[in-house]
């Protein structure tokens, strides 16, 4: 931001949101380390975690309803907002639990924030009309909110939440109070509503299918921190960490050590046997003698196909009927191992051979909290 | 509002619902007995002797005429300005303590303070009242005095009516309307001041009732303020002609008390 004529293109470009350095704590717990996180105009970023790991609360921050403990940077569209109040930030969230103003009709709902900003009312309804038929709730102007389903309260939340024209819509778990089907119904939604208005979404969930299927990029959460960062894909086949394997979804994760390295793939002694696999963390980050973890999901573990890549002797467990597929356990040399079959094999041996490519096995070093 | 019909169910069976209705009556007649008796007689042209005939419009016409009329009147006007005074003083002082009470984080024990109150004999703090306020700080006693015991009187159940809605009032939604761009005083007269109106109402309500109906504390705390309660109660304890003219007067203001509870419960229930 040096020259003066390259403000205008350099903050057409610049980031929407740039946060460094958040810290935050409830009393003597830290739920909040040291965040920083930038994000782009118009992306759709997802916060992913298990229970407790700080996404709410980050959340709650950027929104301004919260104050955060310390703070380097917090610029909304170029502007700081470190001290802003919520009333003055020009985001908005649409809560878990909907937030609906009991008293007021669907209308009266999504017209709030425009009354707010003194906008005259025939033009307040217009738009209110304009945005319940984008969220498919044409005709429900003068419904009450207790005459609602709630994937359509959920809906009067998102159109109350986009009228006002935020720079984020912020969404904290949406879809977590809906029925699977809804809920599948509302992801295709969200990601049209985001085409059709162009807003930023950040959304919080803790469904990982969720995040792979909706986000442009996935932030993983673990603990007040930020574990990994990066589009679906990069997350889904190349988590750098055990818990990031894990939280993706790898039903198996072994522990070994490091033997040796020959270009990407990374050879790794686990419990006497030595498998192959594909480095995800940095070449250089790993040295043989390491202990690394190596993970594979369960529908690339074959049974017995012409034994090449990583294949050891194999006693099988009983299958477990999951409706679309059946996992079976395998006792290997390696560990329990599942292997993931759309129909229940036949004749399969009670002793087998079991087999998976190295492309599909990932390794990373473990973190600390792995080697114990 | 939703009405549903319930069919007894649990303790409530048909026949235990039949004792619980009958039960019901017998309570309606208990409370209404006595005051229907004082109507009846109030026409009545020799209401002392408990007959309720022959009948007259006598004691209706002498309480309006002139020199009858100054004497009511003027305590009429007393109790229903320090009513009202003590309706609005004890609500806005409920409603701030009510809505301190759910952010605290031990509160029972400053409930059970202030709720206390209710369960003491009210000439023990008519006393308590006068002797701490003109013995020990020598203040008048007046208007104003009798103001306060009113309040302090109203002030617990005041603050009842306000903790039932503010107790039930989901604060997230003041987040919501501040993430959507409420400033602190729009949040509290959009949001959350209309879910709480109910309590409000009643608290408004019942704390002018119990103001224009207290005698106890107030034949301490008058001074030479005449409500209208003590009004009733001296002319009726006293061997005067005034006597007859009471039961007109009682027939009056409880006709009027009948259609302000009227009133009171069309807007307590039209909000639902
Ligand atoms: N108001 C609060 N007071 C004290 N501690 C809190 C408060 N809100 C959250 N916490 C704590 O902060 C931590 C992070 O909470 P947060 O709500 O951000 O988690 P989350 O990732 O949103 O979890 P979930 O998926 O369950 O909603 C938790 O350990 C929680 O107990
Ligand atoms: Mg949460």
């Amino acid at each position: 931001m040096e020259g003066t004529p390259a403000i205008c293109a350099e903050s057409a470009r610049s980031p929407i949101l740039q946060l460094g350095g958040v810290w935050h704590s409830y009393g003597a717990v830290t739920v909040l380390h040291n965040i920083s996180l930038h994000v782009e105009r118009g992306e759709f970023l997802t916060l992913l975690g298990p229970s407790g790991s700080g996404k709410s609360t980050l959340l709650r921050i950027i929104a301004g309803l919260e104050n955060p403990q310390k703070v380097a940077m917090m610029l909304l569209d170029g502007m700081d907002i470190t001290w802003a109040p919520a009333n003055e930030r020009n985001v908005s969230t649409v809560f878990q639990h909907f937030a609906l103003f009991p008293h007021m009709s669907v209308g009266e709902n999504v017209e709030y924030s425009l009354k707010l900003r003194r906008i005259p009312a025939p033009e307040r309804r217009r738009r209110a009309e304009s945005m319940l038929s984008l969220v498919r709730l044409t005709g429900k102007y003068d419904r009450r909110i207790y005459q609602l389903s709630g994937g359509e309260r959920q809906r009067v939340a998102l159109a109350r939440s986009l009228v006002m024209g935020p720079d984020i819509l912020l969404l904290d778990e949406p879809l977590g109070a809906l029925d699977e089907r809804l809920r599948l119904d509302m992801q295709r939604e969200l990601i049209e509503l985001r085409r059709a208005t162009g807003v930023t979404f950040i959304l919080v969930t803790h469904s990982q299918e969720e995040a792979v299927s909706m986000s442009d990029r996935i932030a993983l959460m673990r603990a007040g921190t930020i574990e990994q960062l990066g589009s679906p894909n990069d997350l889904f086949s190349r988590p750098q960490t055990e818990f990031a394997a894990r939280f993706m979804g790898f039903e198996n994760v072994m522990h070994g050590i490091l033997r040796a390295k020959r270009g990407d793939l990374a050879e790794v002694d686990v419990g006497g046997a030595t498998l192959l696999g594909r480095m995800v963390s940095k070449s250089a980050a790993m040295n043989p003698g390491d202990r690394v973890f190596a993970a594979i999901r369960a529908e690339h573990v074959e049974v017995d196909c012409q034994r090449t890549g990583n294949s050891v002797t194999a006693v099988r467990g009983d299958p477990i009927y999951k409706g679309r597929y059946y996992d079976i356990p395998f006792s290997t040399q390696l560990g329990t191992l599942i292997a993931r079959f759309g129909e229940l094999p036949v004749n399969l041996a009670c002793k087998t051979n079991i087999t998976f490519s190295p492309e599909r096995c990932v390794v990373g070093v473990l973190g600390p909290e792995g080697i114990h | 509002m939703i009405r549903r019909h319930y069919q007894p169910a649990g303790l409530f069976t048909r026949s235990s619902s039949l004792l619980a209705s009958s039960l019901g009556m017998i309570a309606i007649v208990l409370l209404y007995l006595p005051i229907a008796g004082l109507a009846l007689l109030s026409f009545s042209a020799q209401p002392l002797r408990g007959i309720p005939w022959p009948f007259t419009f006598e004691w209706y016409g002498a309480l309006v005429a002139g020199e009858t009329a100054s004497k009511w009147i003027s305590p009429l006007l007393t109790s229903i300005s320090i009513g009202i005074l003590v309706s609005i003083a004890s609500t806005a002082t409920a409603l701030l303590i009510g809505r301190a009470v759910p952010t605290l984080r031990r509160s029972t024990g400053l409930l059970v303070a202030y709720l206390c109150v209710i369960v003491l004999p009210g000439i023990l703090v008519g006393v308590a009242v006068l002797l701490f306020y003109r013995v020990l700080l020598g203040l008048t006693t007046g208007f104003w005095s009798v103001f306060l015991v009113h309040f302090i009187w109203a002030l617990p159940f005041s603050l009842l009516c306000i903790l039932i809605v503010t107790l039930r009032f989901d604060r997230r939604l003041l987040d919501a309307a501040e993430d959507l761009g409420a400033s602190k005083f729009r949040q509290f007269i959009d949001i959350e001041l209309p879910l709480l109106m109910p309590g409000v109402m009643a608290s408004l309500f019942f704390s002018f009732l119990l103001s224009f109906n207290e005698l106890p504390r107030t034949l301490y705390a008058r001074g030479s303020v005449v409500t209208l309660p003590y009004y009733v109660w001296t002319a009726s304890s006293s061997h005067s002609s005034q006597v007859s003219l009471i039961y007109a007067l009682s027939s009056i203001i409880m006709v009027l008390s009948f259609l302000v509870t009227l009133v009171a419960m069309r807007i307590l229930n039209k909000r639902e």
